[in-house]
C-alpha cells in the first residue's frame, strides 16, 4: 500500500500566530524575542526581518543593529501552544494520525484515504482551505511518501499556499539537485564539512554512491546517509498522545551563572513537573537533566530515583549535587530542562514505612501548595528560592 | 606613640591574592596615622626591593617578611636579621622547588633571626618555648580559640588583619582574583580560598575595637617591630669568581687572552691597541669585573655566531675576546660609555644568540655553575587590559565569541592608563556605534582595576644570574613550568639588588644568516664563514639599504626604517648606526629635522657647548649616552649623575627620580647662564629617550648583522627569504614574505611530499614552501615522514606512504589538501586520496583473503568524487596554509576591478601631489596618538606590484577605524604625497573591492531582467 504523508509548515509560526492578533505588524520585520535583557536571543524572526539580516539565535542587540525598524514582541508560548493545538485539531478531521513536529510543523499520515477525499491533492487543498478559514493560518505544503522527502517538499515551494507533491518512486530523482545540507541528517556541522572535502555537494551525488562504499567512511551513519539521499523514511507518524514523559523547561531571558538563580529554576522546575505527576497520579524512575551553556554547549546526566517519588524540596536535596555536577563550567546556562521519563501509575500510597518526620512536613507543605494554586491560581504562592 | 603595627600585610605582589599596589600602601599606612608598613606577600618576596625603594621615597619604616603557606599549615616570617634573611630565602626556596615541603619541620631547622607568626596548631606545637614566636589573631576570622591555645601553652598571641586589600570596597576585587586564580565562578568560590571581608587596611583605633580585651596582642605588634630593623644592603657587588682563581690570576689571565685576540683581530699588537687594552684592564681590575669578561667569554666560545649587545661593544677587551665584533678603534665607540672609574654597579654584558641555540647555551651555563649558583631571571607578568577583560568576563560566564568581539577592539588599547574604560568607549572611535549593555560596564570597571595586578613568574628572555656561593641566601629560587630555575625578581629588582646579571638573548636574525650561509653552501658549494662576512663596504648592498628595500632585512624593516631610508638616501654603515638608534618611539620630531640637516639644510647646535658633542649626529641626541654627556656639558652633572638620568629614563618606575634630576639639570643649565627656553628644548629632547633607546655601540653592533643579512637578501635572495619565513618572527607576517619573494622574481612551489622539508627551502630562483606551514600537522608525523624519505628514498603514491609509516588520518587530510601528493597521486583526485584515507581509518577485517566476498570489495573501491573547483581550492589553501598560494587575494576580484581606474604601487611616484585610487591588500598597522590626544595609523598595504604605505590622519580614522579588516580587498582613495623623498597615501576615503564587485553583479542582474 503506497503512503502518504503531508506535511504542512507554517514559517515563523510565533510571529505568524501574533499577526493574527495584530494585523498591523503584516508586511513588518518582526520579531519575538523577550526583552528582558539585551542578551535575550531571538526566538522566531519574520521573512521581511530575515531580509534586513536578523535571524533566529541571534542576540537582540546585534538584530536592532541591523534592522533598526524591528518590531520585537514577547513570546507568549500559551498562545502558540492554543494555536498548534487549533490547527491540530482540523488536521485531525483528515486523518486521525496527525504529528506536530516543532512550532508550525505538522505531520499528517493520509494513507488509506484516498476512497474518502479522491485525489491526495484536492484533499491537501482543502486541507489547507481549511486552516486558512479558520484558523487564517497559511502554510506552504508538501506531500510525500514520507516525513523525510514531504518535510524537504514543504521547504521548497516557493510561494506561500503552494502544495510539492512528489510522486511515489520518484522520491530520489527529486532529491538529487538538492544540496546535500537539506537531508535532516546533514545537520551537524562536522557531516556537512567532510561531505564537502569528498566533493559531494547534491543528494544525487551521494545517492549514486553505494552503502558499502559510505560505510567505509561513516560507518553505521552511512546507511542512514545513502536512506535518506535516496528519499528512504520508515520513520511512522506519530501522534503526540503516545508519548510518555514529562518534560519541564526553562529558558532563561539572561542568561547567567548564578547559582542562586539557576538553583531557583531548578526548584521550579522540579515543582513543576512534580505537580503535573501528582495529577496524572504518575511517579517516574528516571529523570534527566539538560542545560546548554551560552555558547551552545549542552550537557546532560541522568539520575536514578529509588523508592515511592520524592516530594520537591526532598527531590530537590537529591537533584542539587547532580546539577553542580553538570554545570562544570563557569559559563553562563542559557536553558534548563527536566525531563522525567520511565514512567507508570503510581501505587496506591500505602506507607509500609515510616516517613523521615521532615519528609511528611515537605509533603504536607506541598499539598497546601496544591491546593492554593488549584484555588487562586499558579501565581498565588511560590517558594522563597524561585522568586529571583 | 602606635598602640598598633600591621605585621601581616599582602600587597599585589602575593599573586591574584592582594588588590593594592606597594606605592598605594605606603601612603595610605602614613594617610591612616601609622609610620610602619610589614609586607608579607603570600610564599615570596617578589617585591622586597621595590619595597625597601618606595618605603624610603615615602618615608615610611619597612619591615620585611613572607607568609609561607602550603594548605595545611601557615605562618607569617618576619626579618629579624641578615640570617634571618637568608633562612627565609631559604625556606622560600624549598617551598617552590622540594618535593615534600613541612612548614613546621623547616621551621626548626632555619627559624633564626626570623619573627614567627602563625595559628597553625603544629606550627605552634613545634616552636613553642622559642624566643619570638606568637600565635596570630587574624581579625574577621575565628580567633578565640587561637587565644585560648595561647594562653594554655603560654605563647604570646598577636594581632593581625591579614590585609589583603586596601579599603572595604575592593573586597570584591579580592573575590574575583581569586575566582580568576581558582578558575570557578563568583557563586562557587570556597570560603577558605577567600580572605575576610574585613581584611583591609584599618587604622589603629579600627583594630583596637576588632580586639576587645587583648590589649597584649595589640601591645605585641610594637614589640615585634622593634625587633625588625633589617634592610637589604642594595648595592653590593657581588664577584662571582671564575673557575676558583683568585683576583690577581683572574686579571692576568684576561690579558693574556685579549692579547691573544688582539692578534687574531688586528694582525697584532699596536701601541694604539696596546695603550687602549691596558686603560680598560686597569679599570676592569680596579672594579673587579674581571671574572664576569671571563664568564661571558666562556659562554661566547660555545657558538660561531653571536652579536654582543648594549655598551659593551665600546670595549676593546669586549672585541679581543670576541663577545663584540665593532672595532672600537675604527669607529670611535669610547670606553668610558661602558666603564668608568665613577661607576658602581656591575656593567651589562649582553650577548644575542641564534634563536634556536640559545637553550643549548644556558644550558651550558647552568651545568657548569650549577643549580645551586646560577638561575635565570624572571619576568613579572601582570594583566593587561585585554587579559584581564578577558579573564573577569570569563568569571561573569560569558560566551568567547562574545569576549572576543570586545577585546579584538580593545587590543590597541592595552596602555590606556588611568581614563576610564567606560569613557574611552564612549568617545574612541574605534567604539562608535558599540552600545556596552550589562555586564559589560560592570566587567570593564572591574577589569580596569584588575589591570598590572600581578599574575605569575615567567621567564625572563635571556636574563642569567650567577653567584660565589648559594643563590638561595640571597633570593628566593623557584621553578618556572619551562623546568628552569628563576629568581624571584624581575630584571629591574634583580639589578638593584646588586645581583650580577648576564643576558643572553635569542635572536633570530643570527639564525636567518646561519641558515641562508648553509643553503648557500648546499647550494653553490661556496664556504662563507659568518665572522668573516663583513660586507660593510659592498655597493650594492649599500645600494638596496638606501632604497629601503629591506623586507627580512634584520633591524631595518619596519615601515618606519624603510621610510627613513628612502628619505635619508644614504646606505653607508655610519648613517645606518644612526639610523637603527633615532628610531625611537619618542623621537618622530627629531627624525624629520635630522633629516632635513642630512640633506644639507644648516643648522646651529642647540647651544655652543654641544657643538662638540653632537657633531657626528646633525646637532640631534641620537644615542642615549648623549643625554649623559649632555647632562654633565651642559648642567654639570657628574658622570654617575649622568648615567642615572640615563638610567631612570629607561627604568619603569623613574617617575620620582625623573622630577629631582630634571630640577637638578634646570638649575644647573641656568648656572651655567643658558635661556630658559633651551634648557625647555633640550629637557625635552632628553624626555624622547624614554622607554626604549639605545647607546653607539650597541647600534654599531646591531649595524653589522643588519649589513650581512642585507648582503645576503641582495645577492642570494632565494635562500635568505627562505631562512627568514623559516625562523619565524620577523616584523612582518610569513604571507606578506612570500608576497614580497614573488615581487622579486622568485617562484613559489607549494608543498610537496617529496620535495619540501620541514622549512622553506631557497634555491636559485625557487622557495618551496616547508612542511612546517602546514597547520595542525603533528610534529610526529612530520618527523616521520621526513625519517623515512631519508633512509628509503621519494615516495611514489599515497597507498605506498600508508605502507611505509603509520600517519595519523587527521596529518594524511592536511597534507593532502596542501597539495602535498598531487604529484604522485596516480590520477585520483585530493576528494578521492581523501576518501581513500578515510575509508582506510576503520578496521578492516581480513579482506585480502576472503575478496571474494563481493561487499568488502565494493568498499575498498573509492568513489568517482571528481575534481575541486577553484575557490574550494583556495578555501583550502586557506585552511591548512594560513592564506591563498595559487594567486594574490587582489587578483581574485576582477570584476570588481572593473572601470575602476587605480594607481598600481609601484607606479606611485607618477602621481605625486594627485588625488588617486588605489588597490590594497592588509600588511601591518601602526596606531600612534597626536599631540592632542588623537588616534591616527600609519598602514603598509600591498598590491601585486610593490608595498606602500598609507596615512590614515584622525579624521579618516573616526570614519574607517572600525571597518578595517586584515582579509578583505580594500579599495583606498586619498592623496599621493611625497615627503622628502618617501611617498605615503594620505587616505580621505576608503571601500572594499569585494562589496564592489557584489554592487556591480546586482547591477549587471537588474538589467538583465529589465533589458
Amino acid at each position: 500500500m503506497h503512503r502518504h504523508v503531508l506535511h504542512l509548515r507554517v514559517d515563523a509560526f510565533p510571529v505568524a500566530v501574533e499577526r493574527l492578533r495584530d494585523s498591523s505588524l503584516r508586511a513588518r520585520p518582526v520579531v519575538v524575542c523577550s526583552r528582558h535583557s539585551p542578551r535575550s536571543l531571538i526566538y522566531a524572526a519574520s521573512p521581511e526581518a530575515r531580509a534586513e539580516g536578523v535571524f533566529e539565535h541571534q542576540p537582540l542587540t546585534l538584530a536592532l543593529k541591523r534592522c533598526r525598524r524591528l518590531v520585537i514582541l514577547p513570546p507568549d508560548a500559551g498562545l502558540y501552544e492554543r494555536a498548534s493545538r487549533a490547527v491540530s485539531k482540523i488536521l485531525c478531521g483528515y486523518s486521525p494520525l496527525v504529528e506536530p513536529g516543532g512550532w508550525g510543523r505538522f505531520f499528517v499520515d493520509m494513507s488509506g484515504t484516498s476512497r474518502l477525499y479522491g485525489s491526495m491533492q484536492d484533499a491537501a487543498y482543502y486541507l489547507r482551505k481549511e486552516v486558512v478559514d479558520s484558523v487564517r493560518l497559511s502554510g506552504t505544503l508538501g506531500m510525500a511518501s514520507n516525513k523525510l522527502v514531504s518535510s524537504v517538499a514543504a521547504q521548497v515551494v516557493v510561494s506561500r499556499g503552494d502544495l510539492y507533491a512528489v510522486p511515489q518512486g520518484s522520491e530520489a530523482s527529486f532529491l538529487a539537485p538538492l544540496r546535500v545540507r537539506m537531508l535532516p541528517v546533514v545537520q551537524s556541522k562536522t557531516e556537512r564539512s567532510l561531505l564537502a572535502e569528498f566533493n559531494i555537494r547534491t543528494a544525487g551525488q551521494l545517492a549514486g554512491i553505494s552503502v558499502a562504499q559510505l560505510a567505509s567512511v561513516f560507518g553505521k551513519f552511512g546507511g542512514v546517509l545513502h536512506r535518506q539521499a535516496l528519499g528512504v523514511d520508515p520513520r511512522p507518524v506519530l501522534p503526540p498522545s503516545t508519548k510518555s514523559f514529562i518534560l519541564e523547561e526553562h529558558t532563561l531571558d539572561e542568561d547567567t551563572n548564578d547559582d542562586a538563580i539557576l538553583l531557583g529554576i531548578l526548584y521550579a522546575l522540579i515543582e513543576r513537573a512534580c505537580r503535573r505527576m501528582r495529577e496524572k497520579s504518575a511517579v517516574s524512575k528516571t529523570v534527566w537533566l539538560h542545560i546548554r551553556y551560552s555558547d551552545g554547549m549542552d550537557a546532560t546526566r541522568r539520575k536514578r530515583l529509588e523508592g515511592p517519588m520524592p516530594v520537591d524540596p526532598v527531590l530537590f536535596r537529591i537533584l542539587k549535587p547532580l546539577f553542580t555536577k553538570t554545570d562544570y563550567r563557569r559559563q553562563r546556562i542559557r536553558y534548563i530542562s527536566l525531563t522525567f521519563t520511565d514512567l507508570f501509575a503510581a501505587p496506591d500510597q500505602i506507607e509500609l514505612f515510616p516517613v523521615a518526620p521532615q519528609d511528611e512536613k515537605a509533603r504536607n507543605l506541598v499539598r497546601a501548595m496544591d491546593a492554593i494554586r488549584v484555588r487562586f491560581g499558579e501565581t498565588a504562592i511560590a517558594t522563597g528560592r524561585v522568586m529571583h | 606613640m602606635e598602640s598598633f603595627i600591621h605585621l601581616h600585610t599582602h600587597s599585589q605582589y602575593s599573586m591574584m591574592r592582594g588588590t593594592a599596589k606597594l606605592e598605594t600602601l605606603c601612603k595610605a599606612v602614613l594617610n591612616r596615622g601609622m609610620d610602619t608598613l610589614t609586607v608579607t606577600e603570600t610564599n615570596g618576596l617578589y617585591g622586597l626591593i621595590f619595597f625597601q625603594q618606595i618605603a624610603e621615597e615615602t618615608g615610611v619604616r619597612p619591615i620585611f617578611g613572607a607568609e609561607i603557606s602550603t594548605g595545611e599549615e601557615r605562618a607569617v616570617l618576619l626579618v629579624q636579621t641578615s640570617e634571618g634573611y637568608a633562612n627565609l630565602c631559604r625556606m622560600l626556596t624549598l617551598r617552590h622547588t622540594a618535593e615534600e615541603f613541612v612548614l613546621s619541620s623547616e621551621l626548626q631547622n632555619y627559624s633564626t633571626g626570623l619573627a614567627v607568626l602563625s595559628d597553625s596548631r603544629t606550627v605552634l606545637n613545634t616552636m613553642k618555648g622559642r624566643p619570638h614566636v606568637y600565635a596570630e589573631l587574624i581579625g574577621g576570622r575565628n580567633w578565640r580559640p587561637v587565644l585560648q591555645f595561647a594562653r594554655e601553652n603560654t605563647i604570646p598571641p598577636v594581632a593581625t588583619n591579614a590585609v589583603h586589600f586596601l579599603d572595604p570596597d575592593d573586597y570584591e576585587l579580592h573575590q574575583l582574583m581569586r575566582a580568576i586564580d581558582l578558575n570557578a565562578k563568583l557563586s562557587r568560590l570556597p570560603e577558605r580560598e577567600t580572605a575576610p571581608s574585613s581584611a583591609w587596611l584599618k587604622n589603629p583605633s579600627q583594630m583596637r575595637d576588632a580586639f576587645p580585651n587583648v590589649v597584649d596582642a595589640l601591645e605585641n605588634t610594637i614589640r615585634i617591630a622593634e625587633t625588625c630593623q633589617w634592610r637589604h644592603p642594595c648595592q653590593s657587588t657581588l664577584d662571582a669568581g671564575f673557575e676558583g682563581m683568585d683576583s690577581s690570576t683572574v686579571i692576568d689571565t684576561l690579558r693574556k687572552k685579549c692579547e691573544r685576540g688582539a692578534i687574531r683581530r688586528y694582525g697584532s699588537v699596536t701601541p694604539e691597541v696596546q695603550k687602549r687594552l691596558d686603560h680598560e684592564l686597569q679599570i676592569i681590575g680596579d672594579k673587579g669585573f674581571g671574572s664576569v669578561f671571563l664568564m661571558v667569554e666562556d659562554i661566547v666560545r660555545q657558538s660561531p655566531r653571536t652579536c654582543g649587545r648594549g655598551s659593551a661593544a665600546a670595549s676593546i677587551v669586549s672585541y679581543t675576546l670576541g663577545i663584540t665584533h665593532v672595532d672600537p678603534l675604527r669607529h670611535n665607540l669610547f670606553f668610558e660609555r661602558f666603564l668608568n672609574p665613577g661607576r658602581i654597579d656591575p656593567p651589562d654584558i649582553d650577548v644575542d644568540f641564534a634563536w634556536d641555540e640559545r637553550d643549548d647555551i644556558l644550558d651550558y651555563v647552568f651545568e657548569k655553575y650549577g643549580p645551586e649558583r646560577s638561575a635565570m631571571v624572571a619576568n613579572h607578568v601582570g594583566f593587561r587590559l585585554r587579559a584581564a577583560v578577558r579573564e573577569v568576563a570569563k568569571v561573569h560566564g560569558l560566551p568567547e565569541n562574545e569576549i572576543k568581539l570586545v577585546t579584538d577592539r580593545l587590543s590597541h588599547l592595552w596602555s590606556w592608563g588611568t581614563v576610564s574604560i567606560e569613557d574611552v568607549i564612549a568617545s574612541h572611535p574605534l567604539f562608535k556605534g558599540m552600545t556596552l549593555n550589562p555586564p559589560w560596564p560592570e566587567i570593564l570597571r572591574q577589569a580596569q582595576r584588575m589591570q598590572g595586578a600581578f599574575r605569575y613568574l615567567s621567564v625572563h628572555c635571556g636574563g642569567v644570574v650567577i653567584v660565589p656561593d648559594k643563590l638561595s641566601n640571597h633570593v628566593p629560587v623557584e621553578i618556572a613550568p619551562k623546568g628552569v630555575q628563576i629568581v624571584q625578581w624581575e630584571k629591574d629588582q634583580t639589578e638593584d639588588s646588586g645581583l650580577i646579571k648576564i643576558d643572553l638573548l635569542g635572536n633570530r636574525s643570527l639564525a636567518v644568516i646561519r641558515d641562508a650561509l648553509a643553503a648557500i653552501h648546499k647550494n653553490t658549494g661556496e664556504v662563507i664563514q659568518y665572522a668573516d662576512l663583513n660586507p660593510i663596504d659592498d655597493p650594492d648592498t649599500q645600494d638596496l639599504i638606501c632604497k629601503g628595500d629591506t623586507l627580512g632585512v634584520f633591524y631595518v624593516e619596519s615601515p618606519a626604517t624603510r621610510q627613513l631610508q628612502k628619505k635619508a638616501g644614504t646606505g653607508d654603515y655610519e648613517h645606518l648606526v644612526i639610523h637603527s638608534s633615532i628610531i625611537r618611539p619618542a623621537a618622530n620630531t627629531y627624525i624629520n629635522a635630522y633629516v632635513r640637516r642630512l640633506r644639507g639644510e644648516p643648522w646651529e647646535p642647540l647651544h655652543p657647548v654641544l657643538g662638540d658633542i653632537l657633531k657626528d649626529t646633525y646637532g640631534i641626541m641620537v644615542y642615549q649616552e648623549d643625554v649623559t654627556r649632555v647632562a654633565m656639558a651642559l648642567a654639570g652633572f657628574s658622570a654617575e649623575e649622568g648615567d642615572g638620568l640615563r638610567k631612570s629614563l629607561s627604568k619603569k618606575r623613574g617617575g620620582q627620580k625623573l622630577k629631582a634630576y630634571r630640577k637638578r639639570f634646570a638649575a644647573g643649565a641656568r648656572a651655567r647662564g643658558v635661556f630658559p627656553e633651551t634648557i625647555q628644548n633640550i629637557w625635552e629632547m632628553i624626555l624622547s629617550f624614554s622607554g626604549y633607546s639605545f647607546c653607539k655601540p650597541h647600534s654599531a653592533s646591531y649595524a653589522l648583522v643588519s649589513f650581512k643579512s642585507a648582503w645576503l637578501r641582495r645577492h642570494y635572495p632565494a635562500e635568505f627569504m627562505a631562512a627568514v619565513i623559516s625562523n619565524r618572527g620577523g616584523y612582518y607576517s610569513t604571507f606578506a614574505y612570500l608576497t614580497e619573494s614573488r615581487r622579486m622574481g622568485l617562484v613559489l612551489l607549494p608543498p610537496d611530499i617529496n620535495g619540501s622539508r620541514e622549512p622553506y627551502i631557497g634555491c636559485g630562483q625557487s622557495i618551496r614552501i616547508g612542511l612546517m606551514q602546514l597547520k595542525g600537522l603533528k610534529a610526529s608525523a612530520l618527523d616521520a615522514i621526513l625519517q623515512n624519505r631519508e633512509t628509503h628514498g621519494p615516495f611514489c603514491s599515497l597507498d605506498e606512504l600508508q605502507r611505509r609509516i603509520a600517519i595519523d588520518p587527521s596529518d594524511l587530510r592536511i597534507l593532502i589538501k596542501a597539495g602535498c601528493f598531487d604529484r604522485i597521486s596516480q590520477g585520483k583526485s585530493r576528494a578521492e586520496l581523501l576518501w581513500q584515507v578515510m575509508a582506510g581509518r576503520r578496521p578492516k577485517k581480513e579482506s585480502v583473503q576472503t575478496s571474494l566476498n563481493l561487499f568488502q570489495e565494493e568498499a575498498v573501491r573509492v568513489p568517482e568524487l571528481g575534481r575541486y573547483d577553484f575557490h574550494t581550492l583556495l578555501l583550502h589553501e586557506v585552511e591548512v596554509l594560513g592564506f591563498p598560494i595559487s594567486v594574490h587575494p587582489l587578483e581574485l576580484y576582477r570584476e570588481g576591478l572593473r572601470g575602476l581606474n587605480y594607481v598600481p604601487a609601484n607606479q606611485m611616484s607618477n602621481h605625486i601631489g594627485k588625488k588617486v585610487a588605489m588597490i590594497g591588500w592588509w600588511v601591518t598597522n601602526k596606531l600612534v596618538y597626536t599631540k592632542t590626544e588623537e588616534p591616527m595609523s600609519f598602514i603598509s598595504f600591498e598590491d601585486t606590484t610593490a608595498l606602500y604605505e598609507t596615512i590614515f590622519f584622525p579624521d579618516a580614522f573616526h570614519r574607517f577605524c572600525r571597518h578595517w579588516t586584515q582579509s578583505r580587498p580594500y579599495i583606498l582613495y586619498g592623496t599621493i604625497e611625497d615627503d622628502l623623498g618617501a611617498l605615503s597615501l594620505h587616505v580621505t576615503d576608503m571601500a572594499f573591492l569585494d562589496a564592489r564587485e557584489k554592487q556591480r553583479k546586482k547591477i549587471q542582474n537588474y538589467k538583465r531582467i529589465a533589458g
